[in-house]
Order: structure tokens, then C-alpha cells, then sequence
């Protein structure tokens, strides 16, 4: 049995877990979470475990989204991952949501905007450009309301929008802003995983003390 | 056989995890506290709180496991406060115990915060002799216990038949009482914690100066639970009775204090009949019920004039735990853990937080 990854994202309502080891993604489950769900996480962890036939002891590192997202939400996520990391003695390995849905989107070469829900009327969003076929963060996040999200891309040149776009917002995006279909938007684990499980192979390892959650600015 | 219990306490501003064994004896006890980080706002800021929890919950949990030269296997069950609380706070220490439990396959036992204040009586850490529990165990059933919880969050007399087994006979119908020491050292200008601060103050001032009207609290559909009125608190009186002292005497048109304003009197004069009230109840309470012992908890326990005039009142009947089992800390969340590990209480992973928990209703 190869060293087994385990990947926790509880950002927003969409939460997701997998498992993947060197070659393969062993398993997966995504779920749109009930308001203050945070208690099904471990639970759901175990499942999955159980399901892909993996037991605690195979684990070799924990890969974890640590926001933007419902604060809540981010927290429970790097609890459990700290919790099982430090019991362990396995590396933990901290990721962006807007890094997870980047990851995994179709190369276009054009340039992209990731979408989170922020709450109050809100997006969390952060640009992308694609470097050598592998998306770029090209500025840095912040939280904008819909209705000045609208007018941005309306100035825009051609872009690629992703992620967690508001049901009443994907109908106003201007004619010229390719909007992902619905499977590109969904932020899975496995994606996190695959990144994840990247940046372990290159040693590039956070510190289960300090790692911790990025919140917008203003909050 | 050992029974080993590694405890966490994330319900406030405590980042707190210990390791205890068979209930008693205290391996390791480490509190990081958070109150230079609220102290600008005169009281806990719970999205800060719940911040800190996170940034600190790995390193005090691995300083208790070190300190404590336990390691992983040698553990027999986790212990985590899962109520009440700041819901952000307890969420941090909730999942950091269940991502434990789930690596290492271990029992998990959330813990009324409440009944940890309780279980420090049952704590026996070096240099102090122990609690009056432990002397009337040796006699035979320690029960019925009266417990009186005051802390920044709490106000309770809560009556104890047996482990597990709690009334509530009294609660605060508004403020805690440790939330209006902070309000009122806020509105003098004392600083926060309020309740040292008040203390200090207190030395230099005249307790008799200012009579503070009994608050009159009667029974209601929301208070209707407890059985006797008699045992009910309120505070914000008389928070409302020191606001108006500071306006009639000197204070500027803000009511901010100025440097004619009696602070030190102020001050005395407040934790004068607050700390009066507690004990009469108390007292009523421990006389209404018969019981063998009172045991005191939470961070204002630490109150030199309510520890003489309890003592006074109760004599050996009565009971102070050394004061950092006083204080919010994770030794207590253990020994509870203990008793109810013991009585073969498991919660599995969909244990969920519940800020509201209540004790012996």
C-alpha cells in the first residue's frame, strides 16, 4: 500500500473529502452542507475511510483548504486536520479553495476569475493567469457585492469565470465572459488532493502549529 | 490499570488541554490565555477568540502530551468541552478532539463545562491537600454536593445527588456575575479582567458607603425551571446602580469617571453586596438541601471577600480549589471526562457543540 492522502475542504457550503495515494484517487465524497453542519465532518471522514478500505495508520499526510470561506466552516476543517496530523505525526499541507478550483479547470489560456461564496450579498474572488498551461494567482483576493462583480466583467477582457457564481448572477454575465458549466465549478477534494499531494512530493510541507485559516481583510 | 484522559477547553478564551490520570492526578495542566488580546475591548471578542483557538489548539495540545511525557497509545479516552460556550470557540476544540479520536481510534467524551468547574474538586495536584470531596469519599458517599459556579460567563448553584446526576436549583436571570465585575471595572475605568481589577480597587475604598438595593427577581415562564425563587441572581441592577453613582458623583457628561468620582468606594461598595448576595444564597441553598459540602468554581472564585464571607458562613464545609482550577483549564474537562468514561458515557463523531447546554435541567 502506497502513502495515502487524506483531503479536507469544509470552506463553504459545497464541502468535500478524498483520499488518493501515489497513482490513484481512492475515493471521494462532496455534499452540500446544511447551515452549521460542521458536526457530520468526522463522520463523514470515517465513511469514506471505511468505504475505500483505508485504515488511520496508512495515512501518510493531511491535506486541508484553509478559505476564503464561511469562517466556521474553515475552522472546523483545520481542527480535524491539526487534530489527525498532530496525533499522528503526519505533515498537513494547507491549500486555498481558489487554488483547488484554479487546479482544476481546463487549460484556455484565458484569463480567469474564481468565485467563492463570501455571504451578505458577497463573492470572494481571486484572478488567474495561465503560465506555461498551469494557472497563475495574478492579484491578490478580495470581496467584492455582486452587483459590482456584474459591472467589473462588463468592463472586462475575455475571461474565464468559475466556482461558486450566485444562481441569479450567472444569468447577467456579459456576452463576452465564458462562464465554467456547473461540473467545472464544484470544488472537489480530489482536485485538493492531486495539489496537495504535489506540493508533498516537492517538500513543501506546513507547520501543524501555525497553519491557520486566511480571512478577508476587512473582517 | 491507568486510566488516561487527554482533555481539551476551547469554551471561551482559554486554549486549554491537559493530561489526567484516573481522574486525580495531573500530569500536565497548560492554559494559554487570551486576555491581553481582548482586554481593548473590555471583554471577549468571540470571532477573535475563536481566531486564537485555532492558532494555539496544536501547540497547546502537543505541550500538554509532552509535558505530561504521555504518548499517543498510553492514552485511554479524550475529553472536550462541548458546551456551553462561544459556538466558534467550541468548535475549534470540538474537531481538534475528533480528528484525534478518528487518528487514533479513541473513545470520545464531550463534557458539560459546567460539571468540569465541579470535577476540579475531584483534582488532587501536588501541594494541595485536596478537596473536602476526597475526605467525605473516604467516609462513604460524599452526595448530596452543592456546587456554586460564578465565573465571567456563569452564575449557578447547581445541587449534586451523584456523579452524573445535577439539579439546577439557581441561576442569573440576567448578567453573570463575573460579566458585570468586567462592565462595572469598564464603567469605572479599572480595566479588564474586571474582577481583579474591582478587587484591587475595592482595598482602598469603603465597602458601606453606597447601599446596593436587593435586586427583587421573581419567578417566570423563563426562569420557571429552577424550584425556588429565592435561589435566582440578577446583576444588572446593580451595573445600572454603579453607572448611576459614577453620573451623580462627578462624572463627566459621557458618565466616564473623573478624578473627583469615589472609584475605590464605588468599587467596594459593588463587590460588597454582590459578593453578599451570593453567599446568602448559597448558604440558603446548602441549608434548604442538606448538603454534606459546597464546592466553589469558576474565575470568580478567586474573590478574596466572597472566599471570607463563604468560609465565615460555612467553615470546613466549603471548598476552593488552588485558583488555576478556578479559572478556566482542561485538568477539570479530564477529571469529569473521567467520571463519565468511567460510567461508560461514549459520544461518537457526530458529537456536535451546543453552546446553550445547560446543567441538571
Amino acid at each position: 500500500m502506497s502513502a495515502t492522502l487524506l483531503a479536507i475542504d469544509t470552506c463553504t457550503r459545497r464541502s468535500s473529502i478524498a483520499l488518493r495515494n501515489e497513482h490513484t484517487l481512492l475515493g471521494e465524497i462532496t455534499w452540500e452542507a446544511q447551515r452549521e453542519e460542521t458536526a457530520r465532518v468526522s463522520a463523514r471522514i470515517e465513511e469514506l475511510l471505511r468505504a475505500s478500505h483505508v485504515s488511520t495508520a496508512e495515512l501518510a499526510a493531511i491535506a486541508v483548504a484553509i478559505g476564503p470561506g464561511s469562517f466556521t466552516g474553515v475552522r472546523c476543517g483545520l481542527a480535524i486536520a491539526k487534530g489527525m496530523a498532530l496525533a499522528q505525526g503526519l505533515p498537513l499541507i494547507g491549500v486555498t479553495a481558489f487554488d483547488v478550483l484554479a487546479y482544476a479547470q481546463p487549460c484556455h489560456h484565458l484569463p480567469m476569475l474564481v468565485v467563492l461564496e463570501a455571504g451578505r450579498s458577497r463573492a470572494a474572488i481571486c484572478r488567474y493567469d495561465w503560465i506555461e498551461d498551469v494557472p497563475h494567482v495574478a492579484d491578490t483576493w478580495r470581496i467584492v457585492p455582486w452587483e459590482e462583480l456584474v459591472a467589473e466583467l462588463e468592463a472586462a477582457a475575455p475571461t474565464w469565470v468559475c466556482g461558486e457564481v450566485a444562481p441569479h448572477v450567472w444569468a447577467r454575465l456579459p456576452a463576452h465572459i465564458r462562464a465554467a458549466p456547473p461540473a467545472w465549478n464544484l470544488r472537489r477534494a480530489g482536485f485538493l488532493a492531486d495539489l496537495a499531494f504535489n506540493r508533498w512530493s516537492r517538500g513543501e510541507v506546513d507547520d501543524v502549529m501555525t497553519l491557520t485559516a486566511i480571512y478577508p481583510p476587512e473582517a | 490499570m491507568v486510566v488516561r484522559v487527554l482533555a481539551i477547553e476551547t469554551s471561551c478564551d482559554e486554549t486549554a488541554a491537559a493530561v489526567v490520570d484516573d481522574g486525580a492526578h495531573i500530569r500536565s495542566n497548560v492554559v494559554a490565555s487570551q486576555i491581553d488580546l481582548h482586554r481593548r475591548y473590555g471583554g471577549v471578542f468571540p470571532e477573535l477568540a475563536s481566531r486564537a483557538h485555532l492558532e494555539a489548539i496544536a501547540a497547546v495540545v502537543d505541550q500538554a502530551m509532552r509535558e505530561a511525557n504521555a504518548s499517543w497509545p498510553s492514552l485511554s479516552a479524550v475529553a472536550v468541552t462541548k458546551g456551553p460556550g462561544l459556538p466558534g470557540s467550541l468548535v475549534v476544540g470540538v474537531n481538534m478532539a475528533k480528528g484525534i479520536c478518528l487518528a487514533r481510534s479513541l473513545p470520545l467524551i464531550g463534557v458539560n463545562h459546567l460539571e468540569g468547574h465541579i470535577y476540579a474538586h475531584w483534582l488532587q495536584p501536588s501541594g494541595w491537600a485536596g478537596s473536602i470531596v476526597r475526605r467525605l469519599e473516604a467516609l462513604g458517599s460524599p452526595f448530596p454536593l452543592l456546587a456554586l459556579i460564578v465565573s465571567g460567563g456563569h452564575t449557578e448553584l447547581v445541587l449534586m445527588h451523584d456523579h452524573g446526576r445535577h439539579e439546577l436549583l439557581g441561576h442569573t436571570v440576567d448578567d453573570a456575575v463575573g460579566e458585570a465585575f468586567d462592565k462595572v471595572a469598564r464603567m469605572l475605568g479599572l480595566g479588564y479582567p474586571g474582577g481583579p481589577a474591582i478587587q484591587q480597587a475595592a482595598q482602598a475604598g469603603d465597602p458601606h458607603r453606597f447601599p446596593f438595593s436587593r435586586p427583587r427577581i421573581s419567578l417566570s415562564p423563563k426562569t420557571a425551571r429552577v424550584p425556588h425563587e429565592a435561589l435566582l441572581f440578577s446583576f444588572s441592577g446593580a451595573k445600572t446602580h454603579a453607572l448611576h453613582l459614577i453620573r451623580e458623583h462627578h462624572g463627566d457628561a459621557n458618565g466616564k469617571p473623573t478624578h473627583r468620582t469615589p472609584v475605590n468606594d464605588i468599587a467596594a461598595s459593588f463587590q460588597e453586596a454582590v459578593t453578599n448576595w451570593l453567599v446568602e444564597k448559597t448558604v440558603l441553598a446548602a441549608e434548604m438541601h442538606k448538603v454534606k459540602a459546597v464546592l466553589v468554581g469558576g474565575g470568580v472564585s478567586a474573590n478574596q471577600a466572597l472566599r471570607q464571607k463563604l468560609t465565615a458562613q460555612l467553615g470546613a464545609a466549603v471548598s476552593f480549589p488552588p485558583l488555576e482550577l478556578c479559572t478556566d483549564n482542561a485538568a477539570m474537562i479530564a477529571a469529569a471526562g473521567y467520571f463519565a468514561f468511567m460510567r461508560g458515557v461514549r459520544d461518537d463523531l457526530s458529537l456536535d457543540v451546543a453552546p446553550d447546554l445547560k446543567l441538571g435541567l
